[in-house]
């Protein structure tokens, strides 16, 4: 599997849709599990963020993962890439058709990355500071998810939403097990939250994910260890 | 259009589109020369952001504007307000459907728009000397960008959300500039000219025309908006 750093050279254009990505980035993470569940097939590269090749900025400008590129067509920014994917390949449905529930989905999103993934990142150096604040926007998200009282934001099965929030809360437990501070959600207080935590770790496509990134919770927690101590190890566990 | 006093109750649920709106605020203005550009009838609602109702917190949680009240669906958050009307109004286009990666592009357009040029807008308001260069050296992105993609608006032939989205912005700027009194001339900057030829088309688009009238917001009122801005007490109704 390549790892693309400073010395590497830009990858030829492929008609195959190519992911450019790091193992363990929770943006990218939520658009792997979907790409699985549309049965997309596609080829993913490593780049490697800490050491980036000049030629990525005529990939992406703006120079962040995940990037999509499929022969001259390049896609960027998450929230663009769900929309891309779902227009692009329409065979299997991964949001709402109903003008309002996609709405809906997508206010949670924006909402989440807004209020959540922002504390997760800061989380990632010091748990202990940012964990009430993560607690208190999973509380409205439990409560969302009681609201809607089906197994998944998606309902019966997920849906970008699903992924996308999966694809940050999965680091919670590595930065438990990094930061060595334990701590547990209340299960009556999260008792819609946790159990969606059980479904979406057993996903079919989340499973295959961890299976083929080898990015299952001890490389994940090795992996953050050797960033926080400034040495990251994108190899770790291969 | 209502200026929603605190004291008031909150209106009853809405038959046509109800936009929550400020003004001056320049998201609500892309979204009201959409709503004007498909033709969906609308009521515009004022809030004071810095006295708000009561009950406005219970429409949205966050609340901020702009929001859509349509029946009993709430939608707050910009772009998701641009992409709900092109689902739900679909009889005129304002998004791209010839392909996914056009669509992706003009999407892409607005977000690094967001990110990059807006922040130096703001910013060039309350702190002209901090930003106004780098606001400057973004609108020749933009102008290059237009240049590169050769069309009269990032629509193609007419405008779409993307080009409404973006004016709503960029039509501050020359109230900025005579509101600080800031000495910069650049219309004739060949850096700036495929953007300052679509500032120019845009200006004279139907809608924004008729909206201008319909509100009184324009040159004149918004630079004189900023003013109280700058000194410090904004005045939401100067030219009514």
């Amino acid at each position: 599997m390549a790892f693309l750093g400073k010395d590497s050279q830009r990858p030829p254009k492929s008609s195959k849709p190519r992911l450019y990505t790091s193992r363990f980035d929770p943006y990218s993470a939520g658009i792997r599990f979907l790409l699985g569940a549309k049965g997309i097939d596609y080829e993913h590269v490593y780049l490697d963020v800490h050491n980036k090749p000049d030629w990525y900025k005529e990939v992406n400008p703006a120079g962040h993962i995940p990037a999509l590129e499929t022969g001259d067509e390049t896609v960027f920014e998450t929230f663009v890439i769900y929309d891309y994917l779902e227009d692009k390949y329409p065979a299997v449905r991964t949001q709402p058709t109903d003008a309002y529930k996609k709405a809906k989905d997508k206010i949670f999103m924006a909402h989440t990355k807004e209020y959540l993934t922002t504390k997760i990142t800061s989380a990632v150096k010091n748990l202990k500071d940012n964990l009430e604040e993560i607690q208190r926007v999973l509380k409205i998200i439990d409560g969302i998810m009681g609201k809607r009282g089906t197994d998944y934001l998606g309902g019966d099965k997920p849906n970008f939403a699903d992924y996308y929030l999966f694809g940050w809360v999965e680091l919670l437990p590595a930065l438990k097990g990094v930061h060595e501070f334990d701590f547990e959600l209340d299960k009556n207080e999260f008792s819609h939250y946790l159990p969606w935590v059980s479904r979406m770790d057993k996903n079919e496509h989340v499973e295959n994910d961890r299976k083929t990134h080898k990015s299952g919770l001890k490389n994940r927690i090795a992996f953050f260890k050797s960033a926080l101590a400034g040495t990251p190890n994108i190899k770790v566990g291969l | 259009m209502s200026f929603i006093e605190k004291s008031q109750p909150r209106p009853s649920k809405p038959s046509k589109v109800r936009l929550y709106s400020s003004r001056f605020d320049p998201l609500s203005a892309g979204i009201r020369y959409v709503l004007r550009a498909k033709g969906i009838e609308f009521e515009d609602c004022y809030i004071n952001l810095k006295d708000k109702p009561d009950w406005y917190n219970d429409i949205n949680p966050t609340g901020e504007i702009p929001c859509i009240e349509y029946g009993d669906e709430v939608i707050p958050e910009s772009l998701i307000i641009h992409d709900y009307l092109e689902a739900k109004f679909p009889n005129v286009k304002m998004q791209r459907t010839d392909s996914a990666y056009k669509w992706s592009k003009d999407r892409l357009f607005v977000t690094r728009f967001t990110q990059n040029v807006t922040p130096k807008i703001g910013g060039s308001i309350k702190n002209p000397d901090e930003n106004v260069d780098q606001l400057l050296a973004k609108l020749k992105k933009v102008s290059e960008i237009m240049g590169m993609r050769g069309m009269d608006y990032i629509g193609g032939d007419s405008p779409n959300y993307a080009d409404y989205y973006l004016f709503g912005w960029v039509e501050i700027i020359p109230s900025l500039k005579a509101a600080h009194d800031l000495k910069i001339d650049i219309h004739k900057d060949e850096a700036y000219k495929d953007y300052f030829a679509w500032v120019f088309r845009m200006d004279k688009d139907k809608h924004i025309e008729q909206d201008r009238v319909d509100r009184k917001v324009n040159f004149k009122t918004r630079t004189e908006f900023l003013k109280t801005v700058i000194a410090g007490s904004p005045n939401l109704k100067v030219g009514l």
